[in-house]
């Protein structure tokens, strides 16, 4: 799409900031994995391990931030390389709030139970993430490749998330009346269906922040 | 004449708005040409009435040939022939019953290097006043030379010794003497290319701060090799490549997303 800076060292300070926005993003779609994989076995094991990753995610963000300060700071970007660096900050937000919605879902694992009822509800929940996962790594690729189509399909799907939250919703509010001695899980439940759900709309952001990075153009909340 | 002319009939290469609202100057396929060899091709271009706007590009781009018809300083080099129109306030300025003295009287300008005359801080920039016939007395010159050097941002610096060579003064201090002697024969328009291009960052930044009080009474096209210079100083910027007008368009949009992929290169320092 561009070419090469005349001074080599630049090219590779973005390429850099790149490469940790790719590496932070994988690390995000491994939580939301191994997150959701724990909640649906209600494995108890991996908990610790998870939230102990997140701060991880969280020195990312800081990092990152730090490079695109650095870039800012010392090579006075304009144009489509400050956007780079300027935006690199923006999706690392993102992603950094994506990695906190993985860790939740594993601090939740314990409020859960085998009960059939609440069973199917994670099931669906686990729909929501595969979703969710898939869009993620989607959305990687597209700001990898600069590939502004591939963004916006992946704005599309956001009403999938959406649908599927309603669905737990009305299910969790016809259930409320059955099974009121649960009600602590069920709220746990839209809790993290909320989370699934708000996941998409950090997607969407990103896929945003995609476009903008490509074409200069900061799209508005019904593109 | 053309200068009433129908903008949406006026064709042209150049990428962005070259028209202003309120315009000083009008220059229509402007070519220069130094003997057989072509400079500048085609240039069309308005200079808005107080604006300042900057003329960047690499180097050999045709810049300075350009900033040179507007005060024909490009008549005083051998096998330097112009083509085409430049009006100031309507008037054809390439017109033969044009008198360049004056012309270039209201066309001030500054040059790269700064280059007092081997005189006192006041007779630099009495000297154009004096030739111009401007003032007749002694305290009338005072005042010129006063408002010139405080308008230059030099006055409280200079004030005490006024007597002594401008040479002696630091090149950012000789840069605004420059600067005093321009303005000295209230011109409309000062021309300059590279102004601060010898200068250190504070003088520059001084220079810099003093461009934008001057643009409350004068038009100011500045040719600049340092982009940032440019996004700090000018309303407008105008990209050359090869000795032609690439682009043109508000300064914030040529440094945030400018449309043509060779300035793109050119400002983010790409190959191009
Ligand atoms: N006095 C001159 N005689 C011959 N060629 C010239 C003269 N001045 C400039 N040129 C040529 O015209 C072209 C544009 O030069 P110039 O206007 O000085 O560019 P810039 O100011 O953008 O560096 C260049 O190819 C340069 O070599
Ligand atoms: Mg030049």
């Amino acid at each position: 799409m561009t070419n090469e800076h005349i001074v080599g060292k630049f090219d590779d300070e973005l390429s850099r900031i790149k490469s940790e926005i790719l590496e932070m993003g994988d690390l995000v779609i491994e939580q939301i994995h191994l997150s959701t994989n724990a909640m649906m076995s209600l494995d108890t094991e991996d908990i610790d391990n998870l939230i102990q990753k997140d701060l991880k995610i969280n020195g990312m963000y800081k990092t990152i931030n730090r490079h695109a300060e650095q870039i800012i700071a010392m090579r006075q970007p304009v144009a489509i390389d400050l956007r780079m660096a300027l935006l690199a900050t923006s999706i690392a937000s993102e992603l950094e709030r994506l990695g906190d919605y993985a860790k939740t879902t594993a601090q939740g694992v314990k409020k859960l139970s085998d009960d059939k009822y609440v069973k199917k509800l994670t099931s669906l929940l686990g729909d929501m993430s595969k979703e969710v996962q898939d869009m993620l790594s989607k959305i990687l690729k597209a700001y990898q490749n600069n590939d502004i189509k591939l963004a916006a399909k992946i704005r599309k799907r956001d009403r999938i998330i959406d649908a599927s939250f309603k669905k737990i919703l009305n299910t969790v509010i016809k259930s409320t009346s059955k099974i009121p001695e649960d009600s602590e899980t069920l709220i746990y439940i839209v809790l993290l269906a909320r989370n699934f759900e708000r996941a998409g709309d950090r997607i969407v952001n990103i896929s945003r922040q995609v476009h903008q990075i490509v074409t200069g153009i900061d799209l508005k909340a019904s593109d | 004449m053309e200068m009433n002319e129908d903008k949406k009939d006026f064709k042209t290469n150049t990428v962005g708005d070259i028209f202003s609202d309120n315009p000083k100057i009008v220059s229509r396929n402007v070519s220069v040409y130094y003997n057989d060899k072509k400079a500048i091709s085609d240039v069309s271009l308005d200079i808005g009435s107080k604006e300042i706007i900057s003329l960047i590009g690499p180097s050999g781009c045709g810049k300075s040939t350009f900033l040179r018809c507007f005060n024909r300083m490009n008549d005083t080099i051998d096998g330097c022939k112009v083509e085409g129109k430049i009006f100031l306030d309507n008037e054809n300025i390439y017109d033969e019953m044009i008198d360049v003295v004056p012309l270039r009287a209201k066309v001030g300008m500054v040059f790269q290097k700064p280059n007092p005359f081997p005189k006192s801080i006041y007779d630099n920039v009495a000297y154009g006043p004096r030739i111009h016939g401007l003032v007749d007395n002694k305290k009338d010159m005072d005042n010129i030379v006063e408002m010139s050097l405080k308008n230059a941002g030099l006055w409280d610096e200079v004030k005490d010794r006024l007597d002594s060579p401008g040479t002696g003064l630091s090149g950012g201090q000789q840069q605004r003497l420059c600067i005093a002697r321009a303005i000295a024969v209230s011109p409309e328009i000062i021309l300059m290319d590279e102004p601060c291009s010898a200068l250190d960052p504070i003088a520059t930044a001084k220079i810099e701060e003093l461009l934008q009080t001057l643009a409350n009474d004068y038009s100011i096209v500045i040719v600049t090799h340092s982009m940032q210079q440019a996004a700090r100083v000018s309303q407008r910027t105008a990209y050359f490549h090869l000795g032609e007008l690439v682009e043109v368009g508000y300064t914030k949009h040529i440094f945030t997303n400018p449309t043509d992929i060779k300035t793109q290169n050119y400002i983010t320092g790409r190959i191009g």
